[in-house]
């Protein structure tokens, strides 16, 4: 039951980061600066915020710092939970849906 | 190192967030900060740095908008993803929390609301008092859109604000803007329904009068077009309701009779409403409506204010559909240069600008000297009610809140906002002042119903309308949000949670400094409130005991105008006693007499003065001059006046005897006080040519306690020594207090007499309520400043018990320290006295400023007068009473607590 309120980006940006692995905050900030070619470089009160609502959710957890990975002690890490995948999948498919709604009208028309 | 205090600025820079958020994820922020701030630093040149600090910057500003807002609209928790209806949804879950803590002490609710009831009721009462005479046009006037009243000024400001009838005609042609036009013009006639003519207040008025003001007539009809023309028999007339069933019975059978109007016969077509005393707004009942074009015929001596250019008219109009006042000033305007034009006016009238604003009905200028009294005391009053009140209950509440201040701390420890608690701490207090505002909008139409009849003499359109609903709601929400902010601030700083586990140290100094704060606010700001309520309880406790003689109940007054009935100075002597000798011989009559003047009868503007006052100069104060009344030698008598010195005036006081007067009691304390009166000289008459006369004896004065003005020090003279007096009243008492089963006998006599004497006559009490307006209005202030009162205790008892219970933990271990307990509770009861000492020494000097003010601004007390004082003190007494209760009772009760009991209590 995708219902219309998007979310907002910069939680849907994280929640994707986390979805192949645990990442403490710098890491998915890095991650997404990858993925959009240094378009996205959030800023530390936007990537905390976005985590700190998507805790709220339950959609990701804190996890230990994983060990033997030379994982800093002091950060925190974060893993996507399976409210979490499941939210992230409904995302998608309801991205998805728009879509192809906005490739068949603009097939169409031009 | 600039990185360094840079990364210091930033971590500064996070206070501006939720305190919350800042210290779940503050750390995390600054070493992002700082690994990006490295980045740009190693990489390129400046331009990189300063992007990095604008961006940090951006997103810290933002991340403080929207983390505030999120604290104070908690989103849902796992899962849940809802549509944006959030705001409501805390807003639910703050009011079911409010109500779960309102009702988890009743007492205190219960008391806080109701301490804002009153308060807030009283404001909403005095709004309607101050909206009903200062904006609505009286009772019985139907539709008020587009009625204005048609006026015009000079630029000089002087010259009449009245109307010319010929300027009225020519105004009324302006139907484009004007669906009609009507004037008036106050007079009195003589009415008479068979017989026995009294002189009652009228109106002249033009044929479009009713219509203009669409008034709901009780019967009949207003006039209509043809009216203004004078018919040759018996032209048409309306009555006043007040006369209609006073003096007619009230039977609708009324309609076609015939009365006498100044001895012309008139047709009765309509009975005006109920309480509309005229457009002229005055202060008596108008009983009767003739047709303006009548004049002359009604008043054949009189100037005709119809020809003639006399400015003899006020106006009032109603607008034409889709006109407006500015457009029918400019219409009226040209209509007057055509008028003035053709009059030939020279320029005196030449810069006259006509005016066209709403209509307001209350105009009598007595009102208007009352307005002030009004205003600046009501408003004065409910002012200092609701600060009262609200200074009660956030004492109340802060004494509450700091209870609950191991519940405040667990939750901001755990994250809440400080934002959120205190939001929901207001909204506690909005709700109680909802819960209260709506009883007190119940209050306030209870209230106004009693005080429409009661309070005012003249009517008042006080039905609570939608300005007292949207004030009231407006005064509510602020004392909601006004005293619960206090509170809520103050007990949810975190210095007052040093540690939660230290509760033994008790609420801390500075909550005590502000609950004593509140204490000393609401005690000093009752004070002046009872003080100027005391000074008119002192006057006005009941109607008839103010004044000093016996049963005024009993007595008739009947008021002749003997000039205008035809007489001359010579035969007015001779007729009065014939007259008085009759009345004094009926059965059932126990005295009567001729006065020129009686208690709510006004006097006229003789005086008599005392002799050093003779240098010419009239003093403005009119200090050194006292009234005349002329009286019959019975007079005293038949009032029961008593004479306390001396004799009282006799049948040998005739002209050419020495004159002789006698003085009320008043007179002789102020004039010569201690000194023996009799034989002094008065002269009576202004000016260079006074007449000499001796003071023979002291009668007991009119009015008793407070004086409500100077003019009730009166001096009494032989009628027959000054005989040129025509407006006279008898006096008649009857012999068991049925006065009013006399007025047809006596009627019967003066009409024997001559059927043509006008004659008013009216129970001594009326004519005293009539003129008491004041008292009536003064009897409001004194309902509020017993309200105050209450409040006053009240609120100084539940918020010294509450301070007292509050600290019952430490009372219990003070005792299980081996305290003694009497010396634990005579602590706290010298406590509540210091708190009552420093809000005596604030109130008392208020309350003695407004002395002068409520005193001699409204009355005429002397200040200082031993009433006051008196008054004073046992306001005082009382405070200190309270007080000591309030810090000794619940002192008692909590140090009689089994101090095991005293140490686990929340």
């Amino acid at each position: 039951m995708a219902d219309d309120h998007a979310l907002p980006p910069a939680e849907f940006r994280v929640l994707l980061a986390l979805l192949d692995g645990v990442r403490h905050g710098h890491g998915i900030k890095l991650d997404v600066r990858a993925r959009t070619e240094g378009r996205i470089d959030m800023g530390p009160g936007t990537l905390y915020g976005a985590i700190k609502r998507l805790s709220r959710r339950g959609w990701i957890e804190e996890v230990e710092s994983p060990e033997g990975e030379g994982g800093d002690g002091r950060r925190r890490y974060y893993r996507v939970t399976a409210e979490g995948r499941d939210a992230a999948r409904g995302e998608i498919g309801r991205m998805q849906e728009l879509l192809a709604i906005a490739r068949a009208k603009t097939a169409a028309g031009t | 190192m600039l990185n360094r205090w840079l990364l210091r600025a930033y971590r500064a820079a996070l206070r501006i967030l939720p305190p919350g958020f800042r210290r779940a994820w503050g750390d995390e922020m600054v070493r992002e900060a700082r690994a990006m701030w490295r980045e740009a630093s190693a990489g390129r040149a400046g331009g990189g740095r300063t992007r990095t600090l604008v961006l940090l910057a951006g997103d810290l500003l933002a991340t403080a908008a929207r983390e505030w807002w999120d604290a104070a609209v908690p989103r849902p928790g796992p899962g849940i993803r809802t549509p944006a209806a959030r705001p409501m949804d805390a807003l639910m879950q703050d009011l079911r929390y409010a109500f779960r803590q309102i009702v988890r002490s009743p007492v205190l609710s219960t008391v806080a609301m109701a301490v804002l009831t009153v308060g807030i009721g009283t404001n909403a009462v005095v709004f309607t008092v101050l909206d009903g005479i200062l904006f609505r046009p009286p009772p019985g006037v139907g539709d008020t859109d587009g009625l204005v009243e048609v006026w015009s000024t000079v630029r000089s400001g002087r010259g009449s604000r009245a109307l010319t009838y010929r300027e009225f005609l020519a105004y009324r042609d302006q139907d484009a803007v004007f669906e009609e036009v009507a004037v008036y013009r106050p007079t009195r006639v003589a009415l008479g329904t068979d017989g026995s003519p009294e002189m009652v207040g009228a109106e002249l008025a033009s044929s479009g009068y009713f219509a203009a003001l669409d008034l709901w007539m009780e019967l009949g009809t207003g006039f209509v077009p043809g009216d203004d023309r004078q018919s040759g028999n018996a032209p048409h007339a309306v009555l006043g309701y007040a006369f209609w069933q006073g003096r007619m019975g009230g039977s609708p059978e009324v309609l076609g009779r015939t009365i006498e109007v100044n001895g012309r016969p008139y047709t009765v077509v309509g009975v005006a409403p109920e309480r509309f005393y005229g457009a002229g707004g005055r202060d008596e009942p108008v009983a009767l409506w003739v047709p303006a074009a009548d004049h002359p015929l009604l008043f054949p001596d009189e100037e005709s204010p119809l020809t003639a250019d006399r400015r003899a008219f006020r106006a009032v109009a109603r607008l034409a559909d889709g006109s407006t006042p500015s457009r029918a000033e400019a219409a009226a305007q040209n209509a007057w240069r055509d008028v003035a034009g053709a009059a030939g006016v020279g320029s005196p009238d030449g810069d006259r600008r006509i005016r066209v604003t709403p209509y307001r009905g209350i105009g009598s200028r007595r009102l208007e000297d009352a307005l002030g009294f009004v205003g600046v005391i009501g408003g004065l009053i409910g002012g200092l009610v609701l600060l009262i009140a609200c200074a009660n209950v956030s004492g109340l509440l802060l004494g509450r809140a700091l209870g609950r201040r191991r519940e405040i701390g667990v939750r901001l420890a755990l994250g809440a906002g400080r934002r959120r608690i205190v939001r929901q701490l207001l909204t506690e207090s909005v709700l109680l002042a909802t819960v209260a505002g709506a009883a007190g909008v119940l209050l306030t139409f209870g209230a106004l119903d009693v005080l429409e009849r009661r309070l005012f003499t003249f009517p008042l359109d006080l039905a609570p309308g939608f300005v007292t609903l949207a004030l009231t709601v407006g005064v509510t929400a602020l004392t909601g949000l006004a005293f619960g902010l206090t509170p809520a601030l103050h007990a949810t700083r975190a210095s007052v949670f040093t540690s939660l586990k230290d509760d033994v140290a008790g609420t801390g100094r500075r909550s005590s400094h502000l609950r004593d704060g509140f204490t000393v606010a609401q005690l000093a700001l009752s004070l002046p409130l009872l003080t100027a309520a005391g000074l008119l309880v002192g006057q006005f406790v009941s109607e008839g005991s103010r004044y000093a003689f016996a049963e005024p109940e009993g007595v008739l007054a009947l008021r002749m105008e003997l000039g205008r009935s035809g007489y001359t100075a010579d035969e007015v002597d001779p007729l009065l006693s014939r007259i008085r000798d009759r009345v004094a011989a009926l059965p059932g009559v126990a005295g009567a007499a001729f006065t020129s003047a009686a208690p709510g009868v006004g006097f006229g503007s003789d005086v008599v003065r005392l002799p050093s006052a003779a240098d010419g100069s009239e003093e403005a104060s009119g200090s050194r001059f006292f009234r005349l009344a002329v009286v019959d030698p019975d007079y005293f008598a038949t009032l029961g006046l008593p004479i306390l010195r001396g004799r009282a005036l006799g049948p040998s006081d005739v002209a050419g005897a020495p004159l002789v007067v006698v003085v009320d009691e008043d007179v002789a304390r102020w004039a010569w006080a201690g000194e023996d009166p009799l034989g002094r000289t008065l002269i009576m008459g202004r000016g260079e040519d006074g007449t000499p006369v001796t003071v023979v004896g002291v009668a007991g004065s009119v009015l008793e306690g407070l004086e409500l003005t100077p003019e009730t020090r009166v001096v009494y003279a032989a009628r027959r020594q000054r005989p040129d007096t025509t407006s006279m009243t008898l006096v008649v008492r009857a012999v068991n207090g049925a006065a009013s089963s006399l007025v047809p006998a006596v009627r019967a006599e003066l009409a024997a007499e001559d059927p043509d004497l006008v004659v008013n006559a009216r129970l001594m009490t009326e004519e005293i309520a009539g003129s008491s307006e004041l008292a009536h209005a003064a009897a409001g202030a004194v309902g509020c400043g017993l309200i105050a009162l209450l409040l006053a205790c009240v609120g100084l008892y539940g918020m010294i018990a509450t301070g007292v219970t509050e600290r019952t933990r430490e009372i219990g271990v003070r005792i299980a320290l081996g305290a003694d307990r009497a010396r634990v509770i005579r602590h706290f009861v010298r406590r509540g006295f210091v708190v009552t000492l420093i809000a005596l020494g604030v109130g008392l000097p208020l309350s003695w400023a407004m002395i002068p003010v409520v005193g001699t601004g409204v009355i005429g007390v002397e200040a200082f007068a031993p009433e006051v004082a008196v008054g004073l003190g046992v306001v005082t007494l009382l405070m200190v009473g309270v007080a000591f209760l309030s810090s000794w009772l619940p002192a008692r009760r909590s140090s009689a607590v089994d101090p095991v009991r005293a140490l686990t209590t929340e």
